[in-house]
């Protein structure tokens, strides 16, 4: 160790007692902080009842529909049917869209209503 | 025996009076210690912020028998530091940053705005693992093993990085020697 140089011990205390003067200063910041640290905690219980209503909501929903069973199961019927649902209208054909296209551009309108009203 | 285990569980059920008391337990600490990691109050205290954050988020999901719930909280604003350095500098934890002078001169130094001052420039001059074992060990006072769990690495890297930390310390902090 070379002369310029502070003990192990010499550097834990500086250490040390500047963590107690950090201390004393961070108390008296603290409060503002402290303040916005409370208002997210506001925010996060807030965002959390919600999403408890939600559940209850939902289990309530599912009690009703389908009374006595677990959750799971009128969940599935739900996602099951939507997966039919959503297969069915994938796979069924579909009228051509250019026809209606150049049938609405071709023709005139069979009904004026700025007419009427004149 | 966590002591703030059943505090956690209170404020996982949205007890709004066991979240201020958890606030007035460590934020002071919190705190200080992002002070001296970051060296800017404004960074610190947004570090801060964000650390409680997610206790909030996460207090229901708390599980009483895993890591002492400081530990976490600790862990938690270590991270949030060494996110706030890489942004600043794009820094890797174990490189050193530009070098400053410490030298504050030492009639100076007797005071303690630049005693404190000369602490943080020699502490900026760490690399960021070495300061942060630094900090908790002998800022904080933690032990070496509460130190390895909050950094995530074992306790014997963590003595590699102290030892390193103070042979740097010594050196940038030399002229504070007679005081």
């Amino acid at each position: 160790m070379s002369d310029e140089e502070l003990s192990d011990v010499g550097l834990v205390a500086l250490l040390r007692d500047a963590e107690t003067q950090d201390r004393i200063d961070a108390s008296a910041a603290a409060a503002a902080l402290s303040a916005r640290v409370m208002a997210d905690f506001d925010a996060a219980s807030a965002r959390r009842s919600w999403l408890a209503r939600s559940g209850v909501f939902v289990s309530r929903l599912a009690a009703t529909t389908w009374p006595g069973a677990p959750l799971w199961k009128p969940a599935c019927a739900l996602g099951f049917s939507l997966m039919i649902g959503l297969g069915v209208g994938a796979l069924l054909p579909v009228d051509n869209p250019q026809e209606d296209t150049s049938f609405a551009l071709d023709s005139s309108p069979g009904l004026d209503i700025g007419g009427d009203l004149r | 025996m966590d002591p703030d285990g059943e505090l956690v569980a209170r404020v996982g059920a949205g007890d709004r009076a066991a979240a201020r008391l958890l606030v007035a337990r460590h934020l002071d600490k919190l705190l200080a210690l992002a002070r001296r990691m970051l060296g800017e109050t404004g960074e610190a205290e947004d570090a801060v912020q964000e650390t409680f954050l997610k206790l909030w988020t996460h207090a229901a999901r708390w599980q009483p028998g895993g890591a002492k719930f400081e530990t976490w909280l600790f862990r938690v604003a270590i991270n949030a530091c060494y996110d706030r350095l890489r942004k600043r500098g794009h820094l890797s934890l174990d490189e050193a940053p530009e070098a400053v002078d410490p030298a504050p001169g030492p009639e100076r130094a007797l005071q303690n705005a630049a005693l404190s001052q000369a602490i943080q420039a020699a502490l900026d001059a760490l690399p960021p693992r070495q300061r942060a074992a630094i900090l908790l060990c002998h800022y904080e006072g933690r032990g070496n093993v509460d130190a390895a769990e909050i950094l995530g690495i074992g306790v014997e890297a963590v003595e590699s990085l102290l030892s390193r930390g103070r042979r740097s310390l010594r050196a940038s902090l030399g002229h504070l020697r007679e005081d």
